[in-house]
């Protein structure tokens, strides 16, 4: 039926409630703690994950290609993390959450300069709604 | 607020814009999305197990409040949880309709944070128009 969008929706409903989380242990903990806690709390599901899979990690996960999931858990749940609790804190989930959000924008603009993708209407409207919403939000603040 | 309150988020949003490309250069190697966001989250709790210790910053885990721990805890496995679901999600449908559908997450944190975070947060009409600018530029971005 629409189990697909339903689980996708589901992600969305879980990541959405993160910032709401988080941002109400700010006030008694530190950012840098919040990522902590998040992180051990999920690490027992992954080793079940990798434990119950049906193909072995070690048979079909290639050492070159361990070494970019590593990055990729570095740069995101890690290093991305830790800035994204930060700006929850210093700004507040709901106007944080959009501007972290906004990764796709980033992810553009890499792949038009080192994957050369090519530049398209679509691609134009969707960067400019995106620097239109952050003008917006931040904005604001500085009135 | 100040510049460096708005670079956080922009900073979490840049680290989170490289995911989709590293996380391509792996799956060339070996085609395992699930291991390898595991191997990614693991990792990622690794290196920040060890920067917490090195930075002395273990005592503060015994300085946290309970129920704050908890609402953190919640937080991790809601953000291990949403990856589950994400990638279940693509056994069902392209990830052309999964992307669209897992960036209306800064939504739900807009209306949780105006519903529950009332003493904490104001949400005002220019986060919420700033938002769906925001979400409608990635979803043109990512379909």
């Amino acid at each position: 039926m629409f189990y697909g969008e339903c689980l996708a929706l589901t992600a969305a409903l879980l990541w959405g409630m993160i910032p709401v989380l988080v941002r109400r242990g700010l006030a008694h903990a530190s950012p840098s703690v919040a990522v902590m806690l998040g992180l051990l709390a999920g690490a027992p599901l992954l080793f079940l994950v990798i434990y119950f899979h049906p193909r072995s990690v070690t048979e079909v996960v290639a050492p070159r290609a361990a070494v970019w999931f590593a990055a990729v858990g570095v740069l995101g749940p890690c290093l991305g993390r830790a800035f994204n609790y930060i700006g929850v804190e210093r700004l507040g989930a709901a106007r944080a959450t959009p501007l972290i959000n906004s990764s796709p924008l980033f992810t553009t603009v890499l792949a038009l300069v080192f994957l050369h993708e090519q530049i398209t209407l679509r691609i134009l409207l969707g960067v400019g709604c995106i620097v239109g919403g952050i003008v917006v939000l931040t904005g604001q603040r500085w009135k | 607020m100040n510049l460096r309150d708005l670079l956080y988020p922009l900073l979490a949003a840049l680290c989170y814009s490289t995911n989709p490309i590293l996380i391509k250069f792996g799956l060339r190697v070996s085609n395992e999305p699930l291991l390898g966001a595991c191997i990614g989250m693991l990792a990622s709790t690794a290196v920040y197990v060890l920067y917490f210790s090195l930075t002395g910053q273990l005592r503060d885990l015994l300085d946290v409040p309970r129920w704050v721990g908890w609402y953190f805890a919640l937080a991790g496995l809601c953000s291990t949880f949403g990856v589950f679901a994400f990638f279940a999600a693509h056994e069902y449908i392209p990830a052309s309709v999964v992307a669209p559908l897992t960036a209306a997450a800064p939504l739900v944190t807009l209306t949780l944070s105006h519903l529950t975070l009332k003493g904490v947060e104001h949400v005002t009409r220019a986060d919420a128009f700033g938002t769906v600018m925001i979400v409608a530029g990635v979803v043109l971005l990512l379909s």
